[in-house]
This record gives C-alpha cells, structure tokens and sequence, in this order.
C-alpha cells in the first residue's frame, strides 16, 4: 500500500487477548515474505507494549514470543552485526518457565533486538 | 608486553581486564580486539621498548563501539597495518529486567560467526567468568571445505542448530547450565578449543577438545623489521649457570619468538 507521501510501505496487525498492534515498514530489497515478517514482528512488539502498559504481564510475554516466531530464524542474514539474542531467547523462556516477573520484558527485549538486526539487513 | 590476554599480572590490566564487567550494570555489550604488531608499521604503536633501545612486538586492544543488550559490532576495521588480529571479546550483559545473569558463555551466534571471522580466539567476559574458544586444524579443514558463501552459511546454521539442540536438551536447571551444555556440544562436534575459568585460572582449565590451534602469524616482511641484538634477550631470558657464567641462549627467530609469546598467553 502508499502512505500519505507516496511512499509504498507493508502493514501487519495483529491482536491477542483483546490487545491490537500495527506494524510497518518500507520495502528495501524486493524480498516481500521478508518485510511481511518484519512488519509482522513490529505489530506484535506493539501488542506487547499495549499489553504490559496495563500490567497483562502473560499477553506481554506471548505476543513478544510470537512476534520472535513470525520473525524467524533468517532475519540476520546480510546483517553486520553480531547477534547474541539466542542466548537471551533461552533466558527468557526459561524465565517464563519459571514465573519470574522480568520474563515478559526480557522476551520483548530479544524481540525489539532481532526487529533492529533485521532491519539493518534490510537497508 | 604491554598487555595480557590472559589477565592481569603484576600490576598489568590485561586485555580481558580491560572488558570489565560489574554485574547487572551493563546495558549493552563491550567490546574489543586484541591485536599483535610491530613497531612503526601501523597507526598506533603496540610495541614496547627493550633493553638497548629496540622495541620488541607486542599486543595491545582496541575498543569498540557499544552494543545494544542483545547485539554488537566487531570493531575489525580498526585492525592497523602492521598488525595481527589474534582475538575478539566482549561481554554478556544482562540487567535486572532480564534476570541479571552472569557467568553466561557463549551464543550461537558467537561459535556460528567463527566461519567468516578472520580472529582465531574469541572470548566473553560474563560476570566473574571468562570463556574462551579457539579454532583448530580440525575446524579449518570443516570452512575449507564449505568453499562457497551458501556452504558457508549452511555450516554456520548447522551449528546455531546445534547450540539450539542442545540448549533444549539440556537437563540443567539454570540458564547458565544449559549453555554451557550447547556450548560443549558445538565444541565437541566442530573441534573447537573450549576453556572456562575466573581470575588466573583460565589457562588451566581443560579443554573439552583438546586440539591445538593454529598460532596467528605476524606480516612476513622480515627484512623491514627491526634488529634485535640476541643477547639481549638472552641475558633477560635464561638464568645465570652455577659459577656466574650466563648459560648459552637459544637462537630464536623474531617470529618464533612472538608466536612463543602468543601461545603462552593463550595457554596453546
């Protein structure tokens, strides 16, 4: 679709438990399944964040593990960086696994890094 | 030398000293390279004086830029002329929002990138801990033969799957534990040097694949490097023979000589 300036962006959204996000972003390579996937991942970023604003800590952590998910495994081919969220991954699951609070926090950090390094992959 | 890899020692920081790594404070990664070069050859001197007014190679590091909580840059273009790179570390920081978590080793990602890194150590800081890895013959010959960029990155995501595999079937119970299972199971499979330590300790851990790895080698261009007046060394090096008479020196090369100095540091 064209934004008010012309520009062409891909938008997803998605909801989970009566939290609703969008997520955008300008196409860079031609790769669509690819933007799709990163739009995608914003959207549940922005579910998350709407979720842990009113303290749905459960809604939090699943939508930032979804958005991890959708993102998939190939975000970081081409980026120039590197990429240690595996282990936070593995942190924050085993967080989750054990009901401690910082878990949902800790999810959406791999996913707000993994978006970022996706992003540079794409420019 | 000027600097340790290895950890500090008579009052010298140490390269590894240097990552520093207070618990929960960091918010993004640090990072840096160890270098080893020669003096007058590049933009910065990494070289340190002798006596008799020469200057022997030497090893120094390079920061580089901050890293976010989960990512970071290899600051590799800052590699002089002249100089060897001989290692890459950083650390792994993890503030209380995500558990406040040392003594973590290292990532998928961290043994994957081995592939195309051109260091041949690598090591983390975390907490306390230091972890360090190290290529092998073994592993050389596994990148040889991936001889093309998409072979590449098939070995590369056969080990993240690995480390992934692994850190799933881990029966630890904590985080740390179940990295250091995927870590063993990378090493163990793609013939990587593995250590793990705290303080001076480091260089006295056991491997888990105990192959000895390739020593990096300095700029062959011996006729532009400096002279060395052998007994200088000599006189530093052996201990005086009983009777006051120093005992006869070994004639070693420059080169052999630093490639001594680096598998000392790296515990080869």
């Amino acid at each position: 679709m064209a934004d008010g300036d012309g520009a062409r962006t891909v938008r997803e959204d998605r909801e989970l438990g009566g939290f609703a996000g969008t997520g955008e972003v300008t196409p860079a390579s031609g790769d669509t399944a690819t933007d799709r996937r990163v739009a995608a991942a914003k959207a549940w970023l922005a579910v998350a964040r709407a979720a842990m604003a009113v303290g749905a800590r459960p809604q939090g952590f699943e939508a930032a593990r979804r958005g991890v998910e959708e993102l998939g495994d190939g975000y970081a081919v081409g980026a120039d960086v590197e990429d240690d969220t595996s282990l936070k991954l593995l942190a924050a699951e085993q967080a989750n696994d054990e009901g401690a609070e910082h878990a949902p926090t800790a999810m959406m950090r791999v996913l707000e890094d993994r978006i970022g390094v996706a992003e540079a992959a794409r420019r | 030398m000027t600097a340790r890899v290895d950890g500090g020692e008579h009052g010298d920081p140490g390269i590894l000293d240097e990552l520093g790594d207070p618990a929960g404070a960091l918010v993004g990664h640090r990072v840096l390279l160890a270098v080893v070069g020669w003096a007058g050859r590049g933009g910065r001197d990494v070289t340190e004086p002798r006596a008799g007014g020469t200057r022997e190679p030497g090893a120094g590091a390079r920061a580089g830029p901050p890293g976010t909580t989960g990512t970071f840059r290899v600051n590799y273009t800052d590699l002089q002329p002249g100089e060897v790179l001989i290692a890459s570390g950083h650390t792994h920081p993890y503030d209380a929002t995500e558990g406040g978590h040392t003594d973590v080793a290292f990532s998928a990602a961290d043994l994957a990138n081995l592939v195309t890194g051109a260091e041949r150590v690598k090591f983390v800081q975390s907490g306390a801990t230091r972890f360090t890895v190290a290529k092998t013959a073994e592993f050389d010959a596994l990148v040889a033969a991936a001889d093309t960029v998409e072979k590449k990155r098939t070995l590369m995501g056969e080990m993240r799957e690995t480390w992934n595999a692994a850190s799933r079937a881990s029966t630890r119970r904590t985080f740390q534990g179940k990295v250091l299972d995927a870590v063993g199971a990378v090493a163990d499979r793609y013939h990587l040097v593995y250590y793990q330590g705290s303080g001076d300790d480091l260089a006295k851990a056991t491997p888990w694949v105990h192959v000895e790895s390739v020593a990096p080698r300095l700029p062959t261009d011996p006729a532009a490097l400096p002279a060395v007046p052998p007994q200088v060394a000599a006189t530093a090096q052996q201990p005086a023979a009983p009777g006051g008479t120093a005992a006869a020196p070994p004639q070693e090369s420059w080169l052999a000589s630093v490639v001594t100095k680096i598998r000392g540091w790296m515990g080869w």
